[in-house]
């Protein structure tokens, strides 16, 4: 893995998520060195059914000292990261400006919560995901719906940006990338991928980690701080 | 001699020191097939100063029953001598406030602003909720952030209304909260006076000691169910619950943990396995052994 040293534009830490740093398993974050980074965390609208996986983002960011700005604001200003928490995109217009965000050099981190979508807006989702960002989308799957789920792992396998294990959030999307690779595995499924678009990156996530910050999952929080020093 | 002496001094202090503990009963324990009007015409008779009432658990009380329907509830109660003791419900272990789903917490989060609506028609000043609910599915840590953020949400509802919350200690069942210490930890996370437990002597059985609880929570107990446990059952096919008496509880220190916390409320018995004949003796056998703790003459 390479680690970045590229510093960025001074960039004011959001300190309104520091009072969410004591939640449960942050504490042993303590030591964790201050990175240099941009990084912009785009808060979902109402429409998202996992509001609290923004909240997870800025827990986690705001303990691992990675100086992040919230935005609501649409179009997204440019950052050379940018997070999007429990995204449930339905609006071609606004991914394409994501897009060209990409393409300017963004690394983009795209968590869906498109699982928790009635079937048409999901349909939609499906449909602006490949149009826009060139990734299929499977119907979601229901992890915990089946007699035999208790014999299965409850665990996603990730290889990239740290290999680790962090536990599925009951719903998942599989997606492959037209050109690109998978970066985790659920059950034999994959439900994350990375691509190259332009100059930047993409990484779409198809099983929500916010929650699972919130909740002081450390090696999500290590996964987490690895994606922001990624290059 | 002057032990004895002693000893019934030391009765008569425990027994002032506890103030005026109520009994109560649940009215999911009406026998099926028992309009409200007869089981409140029982519940009197067999001795109880109250009744607590079961959201979601009874036909006469329903999250669409009206506020007019609930005003006439209370009319009923009074009528017949009682009071509500407390509102509780089961409703949570189909829609945890501590699940994954928001839809499905929200619907959690609904329950429990409806008990408390209805605790304010009612004259009651406490409601029970079964608090997070930790599965394979959804695990421990999730469960505990979340359930304080929602405490958190509700609580200035409550407080709002003059009503506490008590999260019931359903240790074994919940998976969530399995000691009082633990417990205790949860109820300072949550950090308002409007949150406490709704402590069952039941719930407790194998994984400690009933009087260890009642010490440790003291102010922030809201309610006490009653109700004994089997130590010995619970792994397979029998239930670990048991009347009162009947079961591993040590009752004489139970008692007197209620005295030492000074704990002056409501006792609301749970009667877990009923009488398979004479159902309405079983409600004044239990009004009798409460009336037994009270006194004290274990």
């Amino acid at each position: 893995m390479h680690i970045s040293r590229r510093g960025f534009l001074g960039c004011a830490a959001s300190a309104s998520a520091a009072g969410l740093a004591g939640v449960a398993g942050f504490g042993g974050l303590a030591a964790i060195p201050r990175l240099q980074s941009e990084c912009l965390l785009a808060i979902p609208g109402p429409a998202s059914p996992l509001s609290e996986s923004a909240t997870g983002y800025a827990a986690a960011l705001s303990a691992s000292r990675i100086s992040f700005q919230r935005t609501s604001s649409q179009p997204i200003a440019f950052a050379p990261t940018i997070i999007f928490p429990a995204a449930v995109t339905t609006d071609a217009t606004s991914l394409g400006k994501v897009r060209e965000q990409i393409e300017d050099g963004a690394r983009v981190l795209y968590e869906s919560a498109a699982s928790y979508l009635g079937p048409q807006d999901f349909g939609f989702h499906k449909r602006i995901i490949r149009s826009v960002f060139g990734l299929s989308l499977h119907d979601p799957v229901h992890l915990w719906d089946s007699a035999d789920s208790l014999r299965k792992s409850p665990y996603v396998d990730y290889h990239w940006p740290v290999v680790t294990k962090i536990r599925d959030f009951s719903r998942a999307i599989p997606v492959t990338p037209a050109d690109g690779e998978t970066v985790a595995w659920l059950q034999g499924l994959p439900v994350a991928a990375k691509r190259r678009i332009g100059k930047g990156t993409l990484v779409y996530l198809g099983s929500p980690l916010g929650p699972h910050f919130l909740s002081g999952d450390r090696e999500a929080i290590r996964w987490l701080r690895a994606f922001c020093a990624a290059s | 001699m002057i032990l004895n002496c002693t000893s019934e001094i030391f009765v008569i202090i425990n027994y002032v020191g506890a103030g005026h503990l109520k009994k109560s009963i649940g009215d999911n324990e009406i026998p099926k097939g028992w309009s409200f009007d007869q089981g409140l015409e029982l519940v009197k008779k067999a001795g109880y100063d109250g009744i607590e009432l079961w959201l979601g658990d009874v036909p006469w009380f329903q999250m669409n029953t009206t506020d007019a329907q609930v005003r006439e509830l209370r009319r009923k109660v009074e009528n017949a001598g009682l009071v509500v003791s407390n509102v509780s419900t089961g409703l949570h272990w189909k829609y945890p406030l501590s699940a994954r789903d928001p839809k499905i917490r929200e619907e959690g989060i609904r329950i429990v602003r409806r008990q408390i609506e209805t605790a304010t028609i009612l004259g009651a000043d406490a409601i029970l909720v079964v608090a997070g609910l930790v599965t394979a599915e959804v695990p421990y840590n999730e469960v505990y952030t979340r359930t304080v953020e929602v405490m958190k949400t509700l609580a200035p509802d409550a407080a709002r209304a003059g009503v506490r919350i008590g999260c019931e200690n359903c240790c074994s069942e919940q998976k969530f909260l399995m000691g009082p210490r633990e417990f205790l930890l949860f109820l300072k996370d949550v950090n308002q006076p409007s949150v406490g437990i709704h402590l069952d002597v039941g719930n407790i059985h194998f994984d400690g000691f009933a009087e260890q609880w009642i010490e440790i929570m003291g102010p922030h107990i809201t309610r006490i169910h009653m109700k004994d446990a089997m130590k010995k059952r619970g792994h397979c096919c029998d239930s670990v619950y048991t009347n009162i008496f009947l079961g591993d509880n040590n009752w004489k220190a139970i008692r007197a943990a209620l005295s030492k916390v000074g704990y002056d409320g409501w006792l609301v018995a749970e009667m877990e396995r009923r009488y398979g004949a004479a159902k309405d003796q079983q409600f004044y056998d239990t009004a009798a052994a409460l009336d037994r703790v009270i006194a004290n003459r274990l």
